[in-house]
């Protein structure tokens, strides 16, 4: 369960500290949870950190710190349905932001206060940490690199907006965006797909630069041959997501 | 002689099949309605099988050929309905498994032990088994 021991440091619009929440979805990460957690604790004392097990069968959860809380998902539900398990979570104890971090290592916890300040500053909805914004030179494979191009135009195609890095899963939610996504989330590849569908319902998305390491352990989620497939699929789906309205509660 | 008996028996096959489903309650009364209906005309042209010429000539159609493009369109729109139906209870599934594990979580020892609960500032915003989906 969620710790209100350490008063938060960030504070909303009306002066109130903001209760924040990292979401660490993880899967076979027994290599890199603990290391990844005990990060976000030191930079972030404050704040409530719960780690999604997808069913992981390398033991994940036993290595997570206890100051962390473990949901453990009685079966691999996939990144979609794991990250959506946090951001209910968040939901149901009444969250005002959640953070996404991955549970590899990538995203470095020293960068999560400032998508958090920026998020509260500026009033976004959401805050994606992105590699690209500011063209640092972030190794990736040619043929990734490709595919996010691809993604990054259709999707400026669709929404009108350029996001420099679509796929990023290092972003920061508000509490209407946590509302949103524990209604509905994408199953398979949600990140470029969720900036489709909050352009479509207005809210404000905004791009920060980060510094993110390269993966040191377990596995990636798309390999290299699943990648293509992975292309036409986003391709597809957020063409598709245009048409649809996954979260009409909003409009009642 | 031969096209009856095929005819016949894949009429009896899928009458039977649905009624066996229904009895080791592996198919609802819905699908075993619907099952035992397809199977009837298959049946009925085994006992009469210049009827599906005559049918055709009822409905002015030129060419037989064009009922079995009606039984394919049949067929892709069961599909259709069945893909629809896993769709909702693979979603169903999703959210239940989420719930168990959020109470799971509850549960636990090891998660009782941890700093205070939100509760007394924080409560719950509704309740963890219910569904968004």
């Amino acid at each position: 369960m969620p710790s209100t021991l350490n008063p938060s440091r960030f504070t909303l619009a009306d002066s109130t500290p903001a209760r924040c929440l990292v979401i660490v979805p993880a899967y076979n990460e027994s290599g890199a949870i603990a290391s990844v957690v005990t990060g976000l604790h030191e930079h972030l004392p404050q704040v409530d950190i719960v780690v999604i097990d997808d069913g992981s069968v390398d033991r994940t959860h036993q290595h997570v710190p206890a100051y962390a809380t473990v949901i453990r998902l009685p079966f691999n539900l996939g990144i979609g349905a794991a990250m959506q398990t946090g951001y209910k979570y968040a939901e149901y104890y009444s969250y005002d932001v959640a953070v996404q971090v991955d549970g590899d290592g990538q995203h470095p916890p020293a960068e999560v206060a400032r998508l958090i300040d920026y998020l509260l500053e500026n009033d976004c909805d959401l805050v994606v940490g992105s590699r690209f914004k500011e063209n640092i030179n972030y190794q990736q494979a040619p043929l990734r690199m490709l595919a996010i191009q691809l993604m990054r135009r259709w999707i400026q195609l669709l929404t009108g907006r350029r996001f420099s890095d679509c796929t990023s899963g290092f972003r920061v939610a508000n509490r209407k965006v946590i509302d949103c996504y524990a209604h509905w989330y994408p199953s398979d590849y949600p990140e470029p797909e969720v900036l489709v569908l909050l352009t479509n319902e207005k809210m404000r998305i905004e791009e920060v630069q980060v510094h993110m390491e390269q993966r040191n352990t377990g596995q990636t989620s798309i390999p290299f041959f699943r990648g293509i497939f992975y292309v036409i699929k986003v391709v597809i789906a957020v063409l598709l997501d245009k048409m649809r309205d996954p979260w009409p509660h909003r409009k009642h | 002689m031969i096209r009856t008996l095929v005819l016949f028996s894949f009429g009896i096959l899928l009458v039977g099949l649905s009624v066996q489903s229904l009895r080791k309650l592996r198919l609802q009364e819905r699908y075993v309605i619907l099952f035992a209906i397809t199977g009837i005309p298959f049946l009925a042209m085994s006992y009469w099988p210049d009827g599906i010429l005559w049918l055709s000539t009822q409905m002015n159609m030129e060419k037989p050929t064009l009922m079995i493009f009606i039984l394919g369109a049949f067929t892709i729109l069961l599909l259709l309905k069945l893909f629809s139906i896993i769709s909702v209870q693979q979603r169903q599934i999703t959210t239940l498994a989420q719930m168990v594990g959020i109470l799971n979580q509850k549960l636990e020892p090891k998660n009782s032990q941890t700093p205070t609960p939100p509760g007394s500032t924080h409560a719950p915003t509704q309740s963890p088994t219910e569904s968004h989906d």
